[in-house]
């Protein structure tokens, strides 16, 4: 099961990254949103796959293939230079990148020892319990979000905003 | 939920500037044209009025010897120290602010909004003992900072350094996050105190504690512009506007430096002594590359904001080394340091609008002669000049030379020689920009400031550059004095004797 949802999610992300058409793009997003979700539900977390799906999938990427298709740019404008050179020095750092952290992750022993640990089950996280938490243990952190949200609306609303 | 006495200490003065930026989108909604200097002026003095009340609240809990704490939010001395730098600079950062964005032709209430959020996200960023408001802060102070950088849509430059340091950072945020989630995955809690503890019991020799702690260390890195992370720093300095540059080259970069104390010193490092030689080789390496770099190529720079942008990643180099020393007392000079570079700084970002060097006229040509067209100008950018570039007589002499001295009775001899080097290499471009001032004669065709009578047509910035002078003149004068009263006490009550707030993870 995790594995089919980590491929689902993997892949999909993979295909939208690589997509030059942006509205199939934003489908494949849609598809990494339903295997992030796949991977709450597996952690017995259903009420964050909920919000995940109504959230993201229903309404943010929505919003965005609107937009997509307001500015009417449907195809990726070709690059000025190709920059070759750059992109084989990228390709090196990556493969650097993933084989370093796969190196680290075998060699990590309280990785192993927490694999090793006996799995209990977990009871599903509730709604009820999920806004309890976060009003009174995170109840700073929730406050920051909002702010956080309403920063980056100010934000964008003054860069194009145009009478000054 | 009430809150008690002491917890309203504890959040009062977030809660000053966070009121101010919640207030001005509200009072900048005017559609008439009339009334527009009215509002100005109202969201101008409230933003300088809600900054002083927070200084005012710091200032009363320094006095008083109070640490209150909320939640994840400690208010510690170190906390106080860096708030009042970030409240101060931020302070100066408007005065300079208003006479700016008049003389690049708009005056946004929204920039004002922005700037305080930032401010409150810094202050948040520094008292905070929970990984994960600290990633949510560091949000909360770059957004804003990502919008003011590109603020000058006029300017070409704007846009692009904007876009710069909102990809850059993003990238560098997400590192940090990443190395977040494998602590939290690795040890099972997000409190910074829990993590200590684990640490203490399990060790750092794990592969990917280590590889977690590098992460959340790059992340700050880049922050401070070290140097394998210092691209952004020259394009985003220069695209912003000037007073703008001036506050995140001293506010953003005393935050990280606090918060760097607050997690790696006082959180991460306590009691593991084979980790902590490898930072602090790694550290070294990482100070003398920053410091060899910055001085080299502000060298060649020949625009006056890239080059501070350049000193000021040699100054991160300075600050770095101080930790190699690994002492109580370096870092005690490390606070003392940033006081003296907060004020040389904001003094010489604020003397760029006092001399009316709109927009993208910061070029040395611009600066040509205008040394003796104001001379009052001219002397006090001489004086910062020398302090930042650590000439005797001046402030920031002291803080360079108690950095060097603890180094070598640290038994970093090498280290200290090669810092001098460097900072000998400084000498020469700051005493360049000083020559283009006084020596050299304007060149025809230019578009000089516009001529006026009196020191300068600018009052409120060249008030602002005329604190930071008064200032850093006090501070040559009784350089003892700030270390006893500023920089010892800040130490007081390390953050390992407060319990972990929150129990449920």
């Amino acid at each position: 099961m995790f594995l089919a949802f980590a491929l689902l999610t993997i892949g999909s992300a993979l295909a939208m990254a690589f997509q030059k058409n942006v509205i199939v793009a934003g489908l494949f997003l849609v598809a990494t949103f339903i295997g992030v979700a796949g991977l709450f539900i597996l952690l017995s977390n259903p009420v964050s796959a909920a919000l995940q799906i109504i959230v993201y999938a229903g309404a943010i990427l929505v919003l965005l293939l609107f937009v997509i298709m307001m500015l009417n740019a449907h195809e990726e404008e070709p690059a000025q230079d190709d920059l070759y050179f750059q992109r084989y020095i990228a390709l090196g750092l990556g493969i650097v990148l993933i084989g370093g952290s796969i190196i680290l992750i075998r060699q990590s022993q309280l990785l192993q020892s927490l694999s090793e640990q006996q799995v209990h089950h977990i009871a599903p996280v509730s709604l009820n319990q999920m806004g309890a938490e976060m009003m009174t243990n995170h109840v700073i952190s929730f406050e920051i979000i909002g702010l956080l949200l309403l920063v980056s609306m100010i934000g964008a609303i003054s860069l194009v905003k145009k009478r000054l | 939920m009430t809150l008690t006495y002491i917890q309203w200490s504890a959040l009062i003065p977030f809660l000053f500037p966070l009121a101010g930026a919640l207030v001005i989108p509200l009072m900048v909604l005017t559609r008439t044209v009339r009334n527009e200097k009215i509002v100005r002026w109202t969201v101008w003095l409230t933003s300088l009025w809600v900054l002083y009340a927070a200084i005012r609240a710091l200032m009363q809990l320094w006095m008083g010897g109070h640490q209150p704490s909320y939640g994840p939010l400690l208010v510690d001395r170190l906390t106080q120290f860096g708030s009042l730098i970030v409240l101060g600079s931020a302070a100066i950062t408007v005065l300079q602010l208003w006479d700016h964005l008049h003389h690049e032709g708009w005056f946004k209430g929204e920039t004002l909004a922005l700037f305080l959020f930032s401010v409150t996200g810094l202050m948040i960023f520094m008292a905070t003992t929970h990984l994960l408001v600290l990633f949510l802060a560091l949000e909360f102070f770059s957004l804003p900072l990502y919008t003011l950088t590109g603020a000058i849509r006029v300017r070409r430059e704007g846009a692009e350094g904007g876009l710069k340091y909102f990809i850059s950072g993003a990238v560098a945020s997400s590192c940090m996050l990443l190395g977040i989630v494998l602590l939290f995955g690795l040890t099972g809690s997000l409190d910074l105190m829990k993590i200590s503890q684990f640490a203490q019991q399990q060790g750092w020799s794990d592969s990917l504690m280590l590889l977690s702690l590098g992460l959340i260390l790059f992340g700050l890195l880049f922050k401070m512009s070290a140097v394998p992370m210092h691209q952004w720093t020259p394009d985003v300095y220069q695209a912003a506007p000037h007073p703008i540059s001036g506050f995140m080259s001293v506010a953003t970069k005393t935050a990280v430096f606090i918060v760097f104390i607050r997690l790696f010193i006082w959180g991460f490092l306590t009691e593991s002594q084979g980790l902590s030689a490898t930072v602090q080789h790694l550290l070294s390496m990482i100070g003398i590359l920053t410091l060899f770099l910055g001085n080299l190529t502000a060298l060649a720079q020949t625009n006056i904001k890239r080059m501070l942008a350049f000193s000021s990643i040699a100054h991160s180099g300075y600050l770095l080394l101080a930790f190699v020393s690994g002492t109580e007392q370096s870092i005690h000079y490390i606070f003392y340091y940033l006081v003296i570079y907060g004020f040389t700084n904001m003094g010489l970002f604020g003397i760029l609008t006092a001399f009316g060097w709109v927009g993208s006229q910061t070029d040395f040509d611009h600066a040509r002669g205008q040394g003796w067209k104001r001379p009052f100008l001219g002397i006090i950018t001489l004086v910062l000049l020398l302090s930042l570039a650590g000439l005797p007589p001046f402030a920031g002499f002291y803080a360079k030379y108690f950095i060097f001295r603890e180094l070598i009775s640290s038994g970093h001899v090498w280290l200290a020689i090669l810092a001098v080097l460097a900072s000998l290499v400084g000498i020469y471009f700051y005493l360049r920009l000083s020559m283009v001032l006084f020596m050299e004669k304007p060149l025809q065709g230019f578009n000089y400031a516009k001529d006026h009578h009196g020191l300068s047509p600018y009052f409120w910035s060249s008030l602002s550059v005329l604190i930071c002078f008064t200032a850093i003149v006090a501070l040559s004068i009784w350089p003892q004095w700030t270390l006893d009263n500023v920089a010892v006490p800040t130490t007081e009550q390390p953050f390992r004797l407060i319990e972990p707030f929150i129990t449920g993870n």
